[in-house]
């Protein structure tokens, strides 16, 4: 049976219920609510968003539920990111906070994951200044509270 | 029109991110603005790692006056770190865990000891602590008995220790350690007496306060003169749930061991044992309260051990694996048809022919095993470690009947096969072949491990992947 969707901007999308259930939230208000056609409001979900998001659940309709492993170090986890997942991913940096967002909000694990690790990935290797750059941030320190930072963390360089 | 969203719009998807990051994207990241700046260094000092001496000196230079120093929760370190202020100054109030070991050529400093116990005593948070590889001499005690004995947070240490110490020292280490809920021990050292012909343990365990520990190992590599001390200790641990006693121990102490744990250990659950003799790992088996849920030992020569387990019905985790292994594959059966609660089960299983196979020789004794079915058939993760002893080849009767029980285990998760690399084994490991359809129906399984003399063939690694899509081979 289908699900109906309302985003916030109050355009109307049908889903397979197994798609929508990969939303945790969704799947919860469904259990909530039993049997019923009345559609969903998504409040804080624009219809563009909603519409990746759909397309993430779509393609990932039959994994299996993720078991989160607790003995996994999360800084030895792999940053490796399905192919799929990368292209899916290949958005401006907007539409990525938004998907990512709404994946928390969705509560979407799998894909919280992979826009996590698609930021850090824009992250890895750079420096402070090519970091300002790629997220346009203005640099805001003065030069003394740059050099205390500097000084404070110096610990943490490896040489 | 509204602003952007940025990355620290929700804390949590902060922390998300950092957790893909090395330390040196942290540390980028904390000089990017105020804003990440306030974000990123909780999270970068979060975990402090010094691995050198450069580290240690910068290390030292900032840390009373660094900013977010109290957001330190985890050292590990090579190094010592210390206030230059004052000892017993906390220069982490939050520090929760130190894992410690020490680069070699730093313990000769005169004090090394002496002023990683004291950074322990000044950080009250501290709750586990390791230190790995001190060399320690008769000033031990003292320094242990005044930074752990009273330490108002700490419930786990896990120390290993070399160097010089007498049992009369070691003893009083042991004694300081009453408030501890975990204790591992390790000691790399030639123990010695002071007064050889003097030992009475009880008057070395003078302290009759009883213990809180509830998981307790102890690993020493000389000899067993430290034992009777272990015993003594052991009376005044009414709370213990792991024991572990890895390394060889005399007869004498695991015939007493096993009416000491049923006397003054009624909640023992995990027990792990050293190579011993087959008469004393009996002992203590016997002895165990009914509500053992683990147990790993080796198998020395022992026929009688499959025989003990099954009346030990409630263990849900077994592992046979050091030692020599069972000497049959019927003594594997009796143990997969008495045990029906293991979840965990690893063996080493030496393959004889049934002429010599201490059940084999009674035929009607076989027929009757290989009519049943296993009983353990809650079993999640299964490691097998079969060797092939035979010269005939009468064990078909066996593989064949092994193949069929493992098709049974419906909730097998991880299935661990190792057949060996040398000789005789090809049998085995094409019986496997053969009879690899059998597994067909284990629905759940995800992690496969077959070690054999030949690799898979093609075909069978298309079969095997296309039955369990998601396995890890």
């Amino acid at each position: 049976m289908p699900v109906i969707l309302v985003s916030s901007d109050a355009q109307e999308f049908k889903v397979d219920k197994e798609v929508a259930e990969r939303s945790i939230l969704i799947k919860n208000m469904l259990e909530d609510v039993g049997e019923s056609d009345s559609p969903i409001p998504l409040p804080n979900v624009t219809a563009a968003v909603l519409t990746k998001v759909i397309e993430y659940c779509e393609h990932h309709r039959n994994d299996p539920v993720q078991v989160p492993d607790e003995t996994d170090d999360p800084r030895k986890r792999s940053n490796d990111i399905e192919e799929w997942d990368m292209k899916f991913m290949q958005v401006d940096q907007e539409m990525l906070f938004e998907i990512i967002l709404a994946a928390n909000y969705l509560d979407i694990k799998p894909l919280l994951d992979v826009g996590c690790k698609t930021v850090a990935n824009i992250i890895k290797g750079k420096t402070p200044e090519e970091i300002r750059k790629a997220f346009n941030i203005v640099n805001d320190f003065t030069p003394e509270e740059e050099a205390q930072i500097k000084k404070e963390n110096e610990w943490a360089e490896d040489r | 029109m509204e602003s952007p969203i940025s990355i620290l719009d929700i804390p949590l998807i902060q922390d998300q991110i950092a957790l893909n990051l090395a330390t040196q994207d942290l540390v980028a990241c904390a000089l990017v603005c105020r804003a990440w700046s306030e974000a990123f260094n909780p999270i970068l000092w979060n975990f402090i790692r010094i691995g050198s001496t450069i580290q240690q000196r910068r290390f030292i230079r900032v840390q009373e006056s660094a900013r977010y120093r109290s957001h330190a929760r985890t050292l590990t370190t090579a190094y010592p770190l210390s206030s230059s202020l004052s000892p017993s100054c906390a220069v982490l109030p939050n520090l929760t865990r130190l894992k410690c070991r020490l680069n070699a050529s730093c313990q000769q400093n005169e004090g090394i000891v002496e002023t990683m116990f004291l950074f322990i005593q000044a950080h009250e948070s501290l709750i586990t602590v390791q230190l790995s590889s001190l060399t320690v001499d008769h000033t031990f005690p003292g320094i242990f008995e005044r930074c752990v004995k009273d330490h108002p947070s700490l419930t786990s240490l896990d120390l290993s220790i070399r160097g010089f110490i007498s049992v009369e020292d070691l003893s009083k280490v042991l004694n300081d350690c009453t408030r501890l809920e975990r204790l591992r021990l390790r000691v790399a050292t030639y123990l010695y007496y002071e007064d050889a012909w003097d030992i009475i343990p009880e008057k070395l365990m003078g302290d009759q306060r009883n213990c809180r520990l509830t998981d307790f190992a102890i690993d020493q590599e000389h000899r067993c003169v430290f034992d009777p001390v272990i015993l003594q200790f052991l009376e005044r641990c009414p709370l213990l749930r792991t024991l572990s006693l890895p390394l060889s121990k005399g007869e004498s102490t695991l015939i007493s061991l096993g009416p000491l744990i049923s006397a003054h250990c009624p909640q023992l659950q995990h027990l792990q044992l050293g190579r011993a003799t087959q008469t004393g790992l009996a002992a203590v088996l016997q002895a165990c309260s009914a509500g053992l849920l683990a147990l790993t030992m080796p198998v020395a020569c022992l026929n009688a051990v499959p025989a003990i387990l099954a009346h030990r019905r409630t263990l849900m985790k077994l592992d046979l694996l050091t030692g020599m292994g069972l000497q049959s594959a019927s003594e594997l059966f009796s143990i997969t048809n008495s045990c029906p609660q293991l979840k965990d089960l690893a063996l080493k299983v030496k393959f004889f022919d049934s002429s010599r196979d201490a059940l084999g020789a009674n035929e009607e004794t076989l027929a009757r095993l290989l009519s049943q079915d296993w009983v353990c058939t809650n079993l999640e993760n299964l490691t097998l470690e079969l060797q092939d002893c035979a010269t005939e080849r009468p064990r078909l009767p066996y593989i064949e009947y092994m193949y069929q029980q493992l098709g049974r285990l419906t909730r097998l998760k991880s299935l661990w096969m190792n057949f060996g690399k040398e000789r005789g084994l090809l049998e085995l490991s094409q019986g496997f072949r053969d009879h690899l359809q059998s597994l067909a129906g284990l629905k759940d399984l995800d992690r496969l491990r077959i070690d054999a003399v030949e690799q898979a063939s093609v075909d069978e690694l298309i079969w095997i992947t296309t039955q369990w899509p998601n396995i890890k081979l």
